[in-house]
């Protein structure tokens, strides 16, 4: 393979991280291991204030709370809450946590009744205090995920993630429960990937609530969670989700790889992930799908790819992603095969047309004169008479003023959209007309391309379009259609020379791989489809063979 | 150093729009009047025995290239000289086959725009997608061989039902006799474009290994579809024209795509076919530049071969134009000339001589094959 | 990355250092619509161009405010040869002329009668002009006056020309239409000549050229009118009405005809409709001068009857379609008498006879063409067949005799 487009991007930062802190080179491996910024503050704190050793927690309950609010600026939305339960004498305790992060009832009901009702006649033996938390933790927490805390990082990451801290005196160790809780969002209908037909949740904000979401529709043993942390300074959690049993092991260790080289302080949106660990950073395709419906990363996971879920936000990348898989939609699965196939042309086709509409109009019209029929040249000549700009500029301003629309009208508020979309079509389309600075033929092919670049599932592909829809207007201005066929070979050259996770990215066409044709730009019957992708799914190529049991049935209602 | 492999798809893509790249465009054969589409069937034959040479000298050497087997063959200092003609040759049919065409280009659409302004454009495509690899263009072959052959039944459906065909103009066959049709066919279509299949000995090295005894079958094929192609294409232009005007204009094809008028509204065709024809003359330049810059890394040593396609595209133009001083004294060459001087040494004698020379050589070679595995 | 710092420079320099060579913008452009070529007495040629006005044509558009303009220009130049002629054009033209959508050439007969091929080389040559260019000859007047002539349906004339070409041939079956491709390779043709349509102006000529055409009624309108008949280049005269269908006939271009067919003392007689025709010709080239075989099988329905006859009887159907038979075999025979007359083989004979034999052809008939052309024996077989009678049985006239006969028999 050619190493020579090998995630620059990524080398840059690791470079940028190596300068902040090269003593971490030892531990480099882990993520879940505290970060550096951290540890040189510590240290820093340690040294000023007494003798303890780094980072571990003091016997002392007021000593580990002071470092704590010291450490985190003591911020409003601390709360220590003090108490004392009784075994073999009184203990105080402390429950520290971040309000709104933890659900208050779960603490009150399940923590602090339990802990302050513990009486001293309920032991059968008396339990010394050193012990006190491993006997509570048996005895007293009706949680389900209760884990010991040992060092003041953890605690602290402990806290920050949302879980709550149990720390009594005399003890070494802490208790850390979850108890997350906090407002967020229901689990809603998509709003980026709207189907008619398909389940109608997404996913939300929330990494856990996701994970969930895929896993209550694939209960297989096989499927793997691994988890990552990302992210110097926001520490977001991380999770890559596939099927063991199907999918590429040398792919899965690359986008490990990659996702441990990522070198960033914050990951807010996985559109940020995608730039770290794609392959090529001089394109203008998408290199990674992103989705926010379980049922898309479920179907990739089930050929054998792999999906990336980030905390805080919606949107699961999918990885490795082809070029074809844009045009593909959830619902195509889920209707019939001859609406899909002909659905996936359509779009293919809108693709095209939005590319290259303005293009093709452009060198019709200055160029290949000839190839108009003649009804049709005369009708775009007399519209052409008296329009002071040469055609290129005409389509250059008409797409802009496009744009401007568009973005116009996704940024503002809802009640002045209305009022820019009416001055967009009145002004700009029907005024421009009759005022003679475009021609209607010009605004109609606008337009289609307009819509065209709607009709496009995907968002991501629909940009490329867009950007690319210029330098093609220019070129055919010079060369016409000359220009433009050069200009789509580069095009296509460029994408073939793409790969996603070392997968050609314009497969199943170039390279051809056959089987996978049939699931491509057609769908055929889904008895058809008993193969995954070939290159994905090395493992466990075929799926359930469905028409064997199609044949079954078959039999049986002849015999 | 070469860590990519083409598939035998590619491979047999690859023929197909090396070989009908440039021919279908100019009148092949058409020297046979009405019979040109027999004279390119003979041609095909003749082609595919050479072919069979060519695989043959490849099949002893599966790892190497014509250029570094012959400096097996004859020692360093005599295989350097050969390479360096080969390497002239291939850049000669990249340039010529570049004027093809810029002057396609020039006498159908573009009149006035100066011909170094077209070819640039169309190496400096070369060059980018080269510089990506060889495997990018074999795979970009594949898009666009869907692309040409979809547009490709387009056009004889298109034909077909404007009911142009007079299929009179067809007959009779061997109306003058055989002789001038053979006359037609020997020596220029073996030569063109059957016998440029020389460059794949630059290439089928690439092949995957275990694809090895497949070369000749599906080179064959290759050769098949492209030669049946021509064929019908030059009768479909013959039947369409007539066999006068089909011989007398210098590119058949758009003439006769020219006449399609369908309803008032699918008319004027040519211009789309100079189009896609274009994307068949992008495949034929890219693949004479490739093999060139091949031959060049062989004879000069040159370690990475993306140094020298830039450079060695720049020399593709000038000698483009410098090649000839106009259309006619070009396409004159390419008939008259180029296939007697050029095309057979190169083509023939050539390869015919390393033949002997591995049979006489035969087990000299082994003794130093294993002595250097060893 | 070094390649896109070199890559992007380069693409720039070639954007916009280059001129835009071959670039029009379509408000540039005047689209030619006809041509016309004549020729003046000092022997150089008269072009006429017919020049449409688009903002007139296109639907929907208005006229830019003013008065109503004309549907068309015409310019008229003179030079040694057309190209000189065409670019001394745009001394009068503020746009280039633009020929890629013109519809026809008319020559006119002057021309015609000299000397044809030289004006075509230039038509075949410039890879602008379409090889669908339809080639007519004015008949009995100037190519310049056909294309200033207003019609009313196609505003544009040669629009009009061009579709009348087209229908009459489907329907009427007395021209071909010729385009400049077809003209070429029947001259080049063995032993073959050029078939050209003939263009007249019929009604008040002088009012054809005024706008005033458009408002009245009865227009003057062109009309195709036969088709001339050239030796070695040069027109040496007409074929009309029924001899040009014979030509059809004999090429097997018949799409669908009406041919009449006398009844028993009434000239009116049947209308035949012709839905389609099928024509085989074969030859033998034994003897010196060969023979040639013509068997056309044209598949018919009866139209319109004027007699009185029993339709419903298989017999009577026979006796028709043998009338119909001798009337399109004398129209055949007709054709090739005139051909042979005029000494030019349109029908495209010599090719038949090359296809035939090639080896005789070539070394006998071809040095001699001339001479046995006049004198090639043809036999000429019409098999119909009538398949329909429309959507009645028989007609009026015969169920009125029916029942006078009748009266007659039961008074």
């Amino acid at each position: 393979m050619r190493n020579r487009r090998k995630r620059p991007i990524i080398k840059t930062h690791k470079k940028l991280s190596d300068m902040i802190a090269d003593k971490k080179s030892g531990e480099s491996s882990s993520l879940q291991t505290k970060s550096v910024a951290s540890e040189v503050q510590i240290r820093a704190f340690n040294d000023k204030q007494q003798p303890v050793k780094v980072g571990e927690l003091s016997p002392a309950l007021h000593i580990n709370v002071d470092r704590i609010k010291h450490r985190l600026g003591n911020p409003t939305d601390l709360i220590v809450r003090e108490f004392e339960f009784e075994l073999e004498q009184k203990v105080t305790a402390t429950l520290i946590f971040l309000e709104e992060m933890n659900d208050t009832q779960l603490l009150s009901e399940f923590i602090l009744e339990p802990l302050m009702n513990l009486t001293s006649e309920k032991q059968s033996s008396p339990v010394p205090i050193n012990h006190a938390l491993h006997y509570i933790k048996q005895n007293a927490l009706a949680l389900g995920r209760v884990l010991d805390v040992e060092t003041e990082d953890e605690l602290l990451e402990a806290l920050l993630a949302g879980l709550s801290v149990l720390l009594v005196e005399g003890n070494t160790k802490g208790l850390k429960m979850g108890t997350n809780g906090g407002k967020m969002r229901n689990i809603e209908e998509p709003t980026s990937e709207v189907v008619i037909r398909g389940p109608k949740e997404a996913f939300t904000e929330s990494i856990k609530t996701n994970i969930s979401l895929i896993r209550r529709k694939l209960r297989s043993p096989d499927l793997r969670i691994e988890k990552f942390i990302v992210g110097d300074i926001t520490r977001t959690d991380l999770a890559i989700v596939y099927m063991d049993n199907i999918v590429n092991p040398l792919i899965v260790k690359e986008i490990k790889e990659r996702i441990e080289q990522v070198k960033t302080d914050g990951l807010l949106e996985t559109g940020q992930l995608e730039e770290f660990i794609q392959d090529e950073t001089v394109t203008v395709f998408p290199q990674l799908m992103s989705t926010e419906r379980p049922d898309v990363v479920i179907g990739n996971i089930l050929e054998g790819r792999v999906g990336i879920i980030v905390n805080g936000t919606p949107f699961s990348l999918i990885a490795p992603t082809q070029f074809i898989q844009f045009f593909q939609s959830s619902e195509d699965y889920y209707m019939r095969y001859d609406i899909s196939t002909f659905l996936r042309l359509l779009r293919f086709s809108v693709f095209i047309i939005s590319l290259i509409a303005p293009s093709i109009y452009i060198a019709l019209t200055t160029f290949h004169q000839a190839m108009i029929p003649t009804t049709l040249l005369f009708g775009i000549a007399a519209q052409r008479e008296g329009v002071p700009f040469p055609a290129i500029a005409e389509a250059l301003v008409m797409e802009i003023t496009f744009e401007i629309l568009r973005e116009a009208g996704i940024r503002m508020p809802r009640a002045v959209g209305v009022a820019v979309s009416i001055v967009g079509a009145l002004v700009l389309g029907q005024a421009a007309v009759q005022a003679g600075l475009v021609s209607p033929a010009m605004v109609i092919v606008v337009g289609i391309t307009a819509v065209a670049s709607f009709a496009i599932p995907s968002f991501a592909v629909a940009t490329s379009a867009r950007l690319l829809r210029f330098p093609l207007m220019i070129i055919s201005s010079v060369f016409g259609f000359y220009g433009l066929t050069l200009a789509l070979i580069v095009i296509v050259a460029h994408l073939t020379s793409l790969r996603s996770f070392g997968i050609p990215y314009l497969s199943p066409f170039a390279p051809i791989q056959t089987q996978d044709l049939k699931d491509s730009l057609f769908r055929f019957p889904v008895t058809h489809l008993f193969k995954r992708p070939e290159k994905l799914a090395k493992k466990n190529a075929t799926r359930t063979l469905p028409y064997e049991v199609k044949k079954k049935r078959e039999e049986e209602t002849t015999r | 150093m070469k860590t990519y492999k083409i598939d035998l798809q590619q491979y047999f893509i690859l023929i197909v729009l090396f070989e009908l790249g440039s021919a279908i465009l100019v009148g092949l054969g058409m020297n046979a009047g009405r019979d040109a589409w027999i004279a390119i069937l003979f041609g095909m034959f003749a082609g595919m025995i050479l072919f069979a040479g060519y695989v043959f000298l490849y099949k002893q050497f599966p790892e190497m290239s014509l250029t570094q087997y012959i400096q097996v063959l004859f020692g360093k200092y005599v295989g350097k000289f050969f390479g360096f003609c080969y390497m002239l040759y291939f850049l000669y049919l990249a340039s010529r086959v570049l004027r093809d065409f810029g002057s396609l280009l020039l006498s159908a659409v573009f009149v006035q725009t100066p011909i170094i302004v077209v070819n640039t454009l169309m190496v400096a495509t070369i060059v980018y997608v080269l510089k990506l690899g060889f495997e990018v263009l074999a795979r970009t072959g594949e898009i666009f061989f869907g692309l040409v052959g979809l547009v490709g039944t387009t056009l004889a459906v298109l034909v077909l039902s404007a009911d142009l065909m007079e299929y009179n103009y067809l007959l009779p066959i061997f109306g003058d006799g055989v002789i001038p049709v053979l006359k037609a066919a020997f020596p220029v279509t073996p030569t063109f474009p059957f016998g440029e299949m020389i460059v794949f000995t630059m290439l089928l090295p690439y092949l995957k290994v275990k694809n090895k005894n497949n070369a000749l079958k599906v080179g064959l094929l290759g050769m098949g579809v492209s030669g049946i192609v021509l064929s019908t294409t030059i009768a479909m232009d013959i039947a369409v024209l007539g066999g006068h005007v089909a011989t007398h204009v210098y590119f058949p094809l758009l003439a006769a795509v020219a006449k399609i008028n369908l309803g008032e509204f699918i008319q004027r065709l040519d211009a789309l076919v100079v189009f896609t024809l274009i994307i068949g003359g992008f495949f034929k330049v890219a693949v004479f530049l490739y093999v060139s810059v091949k031959a060049a890394q062989d004879v000069f040593g040159v370690k990475e071969e993306t140094t020298i396609i830039g450079p060695i595209g720049v020399v593709v133009i000038l000698s483009s134009i410098a090649i000839a001083s106009n259309y006619v004294e070009h396409i004159n060459e390419g008939l008259n000339i180029v296939p007697q001087f050029i095309h057979i040494p190169f083509q023939v004698v050539l390869p015919a001589i390393f033949i002997i020379v591995f049979l006489i050589r035969k087990k000299q070679l082994k003794h130093f094959a294993s002595s250097s595995s060893s | 990355m070094s390649f896109l710092k070199c890559f992007v420079p380069f693409s720039l320099c070639l954007l916009f250092l280059t001129g835009c060579w071959d670039q029009n913008e379509l408000d540039e452009l005047s689209i030619v619509m006809g041509m016309g070529i004549n020729i003046d007495k000092k022997g150089d040629l008269i072009v006429t161009y017919q020049v449409v006005n688009p903002t007139e044509v296109a639907p929907g558009v208005s006229g830019g405010g003013g008065g109503k303009q004309p549907v068309f220009t015409v310019y008229e130049t003179k030079g040694k040869n057309l190209m000189e002629a065409t670019r001394k054009a745009t001394k009068q033209t503020s746009r280039r002329l633009f020929f890629a959508h013109a519809r026809m050439v008319v020559f006119s007969e002057k021309l015609a009668k000299e000397n044809i091929y030289e004006a075509l080389d230039m038509m075949s040559r410039d890879p602008e002009v379409r090889s669908t260019i339809q080639v007519l000859i004015a008949r009995n007047t100037t190519p310049s006056k056909i294309l200033r002539t207003f019609t009313a349906i196609d505003k544009v004339t040669s629009d009009e020309v061009a579709a009348i070409l087209r229908i009459s041939e489907k329907n009427w079956g007395e021209n071909v239409q010729q385009d400049i491709n077809e003209v070429l390779q029947s001259i080049i043709n063995e032993g073959g000549e050029p078939l050209i349509n003939g263009i007249e102006i019929t009604g008040d000529k002088d009012l054809a050229v005024t706008a005033k055409n458009y408002e009245v009624g009865d227009p003057a309108r062109v009309k195709v009118s036969g088709m001339g008949v050239f030796k070695k280049g040069k027109l040496k005269g007409w074929l009309d009405g029924p001899e040009a269908r014979g030509i059809l006939w004999l090429r097997g271009k018949i799409v669908s005809s009406v041919v009449t067919v006398p009844c028993k003392g009434n000239k009116k007689g049947y209308a035949i409709e012709v839905v389609r025709s099928n024509t085989e010709l074969s030859a033998s080239t034994k003897r010196d001068v060969p023979t040639i075989n013509v068997e056309v099988f044209p598949e018919t329905n009866i139209a319109e009857t004027n007699c009185p006859v029993n339709l419903e009887k298989p017999s009577e159907i026979l006796k028709i379609e043998k009338m119909f038979n001798n009337v399109i075999e004398k129209e055949i025979t007709k054709t090739i008498k005139a051909a042979q007359n005029f000494n030019s083989d349109v029908i495209g004979f010599g090719e038949l006879l090359y296809r035939e034999n090639p080896e005789k052809w070539n070394r006998v008939y071809k040095k001699n063409y001339n001479r046995i052309f006049p004198e090639i024996q043809v036999k000429v077989k019409v098999d119909s067949r009538i398949r329909r009678s429309g959507i009645r049985t028989s007609p009026f006239l015969f169920e009125k005799n029916q029942e006078n006969k009748e009266e007659v028999e039961s008074s």
